[in-house]
């Protein structure tokens, strides 16, 4: 019965459920954000942060304070929460969350792969990995130099196997800067498409609200390709090939995101979707500087919140791991301008409460 | 008892407070009201106090009172109030956020404190050492000197920590140098008699008899030969990634190697890296060519095992062992010597420190406590405001007097009992019937 059914649902998924709307009541408000804004040093906000959820989770750190800890310290609290939901969790939701790791996955296959490229020590690039991403033959991939290789050898034994088997069947050509950007982006494309056919396949409200929140990602992933790939030495058939079949965008979008030889062409090819011709707005005749990046970041933290509003499905675990982690990124946004004394700009975050 | 009388009316206009000792309610209800002074340290006085019958179903009378403390006498008072536990103070600063309040500075070092406390409480319990509690033997030293005290003391223990932990860690290193030296020369004696590597038949005869001439030292001809053919990788590895790193292993170089492993029975090995106790096996790679060892290399070091050298002739390998055993019998005498040491000292500190971490826990509640205080600068005063037991009013006299006392201030702490309309708090008196379950829950 898993997310279908809203009477059957908390039978199983009931407990996770709770405890994930228990956690999202403790994400930072305005007031908090209000509050650290005011903060003159990392020691005060250190004092501020154990008021609110996160505790004392900085209270065995010795005191000239470093952003760098809390960085770390926050993300740690997030792994932890999530991975109690996972041993809770029954044997959908598992997957589901399971789901959630791959893309962490990725980017720290990606990771390992572009730091052994810049012949960095494999043990300073293992403690920058992602702690939910990290599996058992992480660091045999330092000793990969193409991506047959990385396949037989690493690839081959976790989840990523099948969304790798396509591409990496080919070739023995060594990674380069530009091959390793390819990868990731093909890996991350199989990997969209298969996350949303599972979501689909799960049906009601999940399927609705992961839809939803799949199908932004997919086109904001298919608008930043197509703008970083723009003046470089990534062909456009090349570039077609890293689009996802999904998203709004598709096919027609996606098309015309193709053929797009500038920034303009871009805009006017999303000029039909209203929200994406809202955002380029948005970004352009913002006050503040806004990029466009930062009012995708927005848009998907409303998608997020949306989640919410759902009960009895899936998709406000997806949610609530995203918002922490875009709160994360506001705490360290928010520290590292007291610590470099750029206050200005210190309201830059996106709020999320 | 059930109560009667219009006593038992909740008590927001009335205000009504005892002067001293010898005042007599003059309520309507005359009945004694049995004292059940779990909170007053002294005797209960007994004076014809014909007070409210205490009801268990009715909160106790509560007053307003407001406090106008001298800023010197501040910090004893407080102290003298907390033992007495009668006020429910309000915070006044409910708009200024944590780090903006006044006495910030010193709950910051009282935390600091309690996270040395911590630390050295950590430490002994991992060494097991037993935290025999002396009580506050020596004075309680201010709280800057204890400040200090115990930043030092962090610094002297993390240092002895390093060292001890850098002895530890060469010890087990050691340790594994040896059974991989052990295990090593025994699997090298085995190659040379060419026992499991071919299968018997003439035209691998050939083939054996090279690898032994390969892997054998006797002649001195094939001293000056060039060295063997075959490279080997000695180690140690956590057995737990033996399967994996064996798979590839076999993968990375097209299974053009040879592994062997062996778990080491003896359980009492800790691993060097993470200083924990782990399951591990000796491992023994060979494999031919300079590009090969490479790869084997990385992948050792991704699986988390430890290389170790081994030398080629057997020779060399009795000599190496030799010289570990030496070092490892002086590692010994060092280890123990500074083991003792560092429990030596440890054991000095870990007599106060249950005393000052409960000193040092009470400190910080009274500055926690102090900033919820208004600070009223013209007067160099601070105002509190709090409900108390209107019974407990005299006891709260007392202990404000005790205060000034101690703290040697000119200006005597005046207690003002304010008439308010606000719902006092409820509070029950706990009799010795009630006192059992609300100790449990309190605990939780």
């Amino acid at each position: 019965a898993g997310s279908r059914n809203m009477i059957t649902f908390n039978l199983d998924d009931g407990f996770a459920e709770a405890i994930v709307r228990g956690y999202k009541s403790g994400i930072l408000s305005q007031a908090d954000y209000s509050n650290l804004g005011q903060c003159d040093s990392l020691e005060d906000m250190r004092m501020h942060l154990a008021v609110t959820d996160y505790g004392n989770f900085l209270q065995n750190e010795p005191s000239p304070l470093q952003t760098l800890t809390i960085s770390e310290r926050c993300t740690e609290k997030l792994v932890e929460e999530f991975n109690y939901l996972r041993c809770n969790a029954s044997a959908e939701l598992a997957k589901f969350l399971d789901y959630i790791t791959y893309g962490y996955m990725i980017d720290n296959v990606i990771l390992l792969l572009t730091g052994t490229l810049h012949e960095r020590d494999t043990r300073e690039l293992l403690d920058k990995c992602h702690p939910l991403g990290k599996f058992q033959s992480l660091a045999t991939l330092a000793i990969t130099t193409n991506a047959k290789d990385a396949y037989r050898l690493v690839l081959v034994d976790t989840p990523l196997a099948a969304y790798a088997q396509q591409h990496f069947s080919g070739d023995g050509t060594d990674f380069t800067e530009l091959n390793i950007e390819i990868i990731r982006n093909t890996l991350y494309k199989a990997y969209l498409e298969d996350f949303y056919s599972y979501t689909q396949a799960l049906g009601g409200a999940t399927a609705e609200v992961m839809g939803e929140i799949l199908r932004f990602e997919a086109d904001r992933r298919a608008i930043n390709i197509t703008l970083n790939s723009l003046g470089t030495e990534l062909t456009k058939e090349g570039r077609a090939e890293l689009y996802c079949s999904l998203g709004d965008l598709y096919p027609e979008g996606i098309a015309r995101l193709e053929r797009s030889e500038n920034h303009d062409a871009v805009r006017a090819s999303v000029e039909p979707y209203t929200q994406y011709r809202q955002l380029f707005q948005d970004s352009s005749y913002s006050a503040e500087g806004k990029s466009l990046e930062d009012c995708f970041f927005e848009y998907e933290v409303k998608l997020n919140k949306l989640a919410f509003e759902q009960q009895f499905q899936y998709g406000v675990f997806f949610a609530y791991v995203k918002l922490k982690e875009q709160e994360v990124r506001n705490i360290v946004w928010i520290a590292e301008c007291i610590s470099q004394d750029q206050k200005a700009r210190i309201s830059q975050f996106i709020p999320i409460w | 008892r059930e109560s009667s009388s219009s006593c038992a009316l909740p008590i927001i206009t009335r205000g009504v407070e005892l002067r001293g000792r010898k005042s007599a309610r003059s309520s309507a209800a005359a009945s004694n009201r049995e004292d059940h002074s779990f909170y007053l340290p002294s005797s209960a006085p007994t004076s014809a106090r014909k007070s409210v019958p205490m009801s268990q179903f009715r909160s106790e009378e509560m007053s307003l009172i407001q406090l106008f403390i001298q800023s010197d006498a501040a910090h004893d008072t407080l102290h003298e109030l907390g033992e007495i536990g009668a006020i429910q103070f309000k915070d006044l600063n409910a708009d200024k956020s944590a780090f903006q309040r006044i006495f910030v500075q010193d709950v910051r070092k009282c935390d600091d404190m309690l996270r040395i406390l911590r630390f050295v409480t950590d430490l002994a319990e991992k060494e097991k050492t037993p935290l025999v509690n002396r009580g506050s033997s020596a004075a309680i030293s201010t709280l800057d000197e204890l400040h200090e005290r115990l930043q030092e003391l962090e610094k002297e223990t993390k240092n002895l920590s390093q060292n001890y932990t850098q002895l530890v860690k060469n010890e087990a290193e050691l340790k594994e140098h040896k059974f991989v030296l052990r295990k090593g020369s025994e699997w090298f004696q085995q190659a040379s008699r060419g026992i499991s590597f071919t299968s018997p038949s003439d035209a691998d005869e050939a083939a054996r008899v090279e690898m032994r001439s390969l892997l054998d030292d006797s002649e001195a001809a094939l001293a000056q030969k060039a060295p063997s053919m075959l490279g080997h990788i000695a180690g140690c590895i956590p057995t737990a990634n033996m399967k994996d790193f064996g798979l590839t292993l076999f993968r990375a170089t097209r299974g053009n190697m040879l592994l062997r492993h062996e778990e080491i029975a003896d359980s009492a090995i800790m691993d060097p890296k993470s200083g924990e106790i782990v399951q591990k096996s000796v491992f023994i790679v060979f494999f031919s060519g300079e590009r090969s060892r490479s790869k084997v290399e990385k992948i050792a070091d991704s699986y988390g095992a430890t290389k170790y050298r081994l030398p080629d002739t057997t020779a060399q390998q009795e000599t190496m062992q030799r010289e570990i055993d030496e070092r490892l019998r002086d590692l010994k005498v060092v280890l123990g010597k500074s083991n003792d040491y560092r429990r030596g000292r440890l054991e000095q500190v870990l007599g106060n420190v249950e005393a000052w971490t409960e000193h040092v826990k009470r400190e910080k509640a009274v500055f926690h406590t102090l900033n919820m205080f208004n600070y009223d600068v013209t007067h160099k005063c601070l105002i509190a405001e709090g409900w108390c037991a209107t019974a407990a009013i005299n006891d709260v006299r007392e202990a404000l007097r005790r205060g000034s006392m101690k703290s040697g201030a000119t200006v005597q702490t005046v207690l003002n009992v304010v008439k308010s309309r606000e719902t006092p708090p409820t509070y029950f008196k706990s009799t010795k019937l009630t006192a059992g379950v609300q100790a449990i829950v309190d605990a939780y």
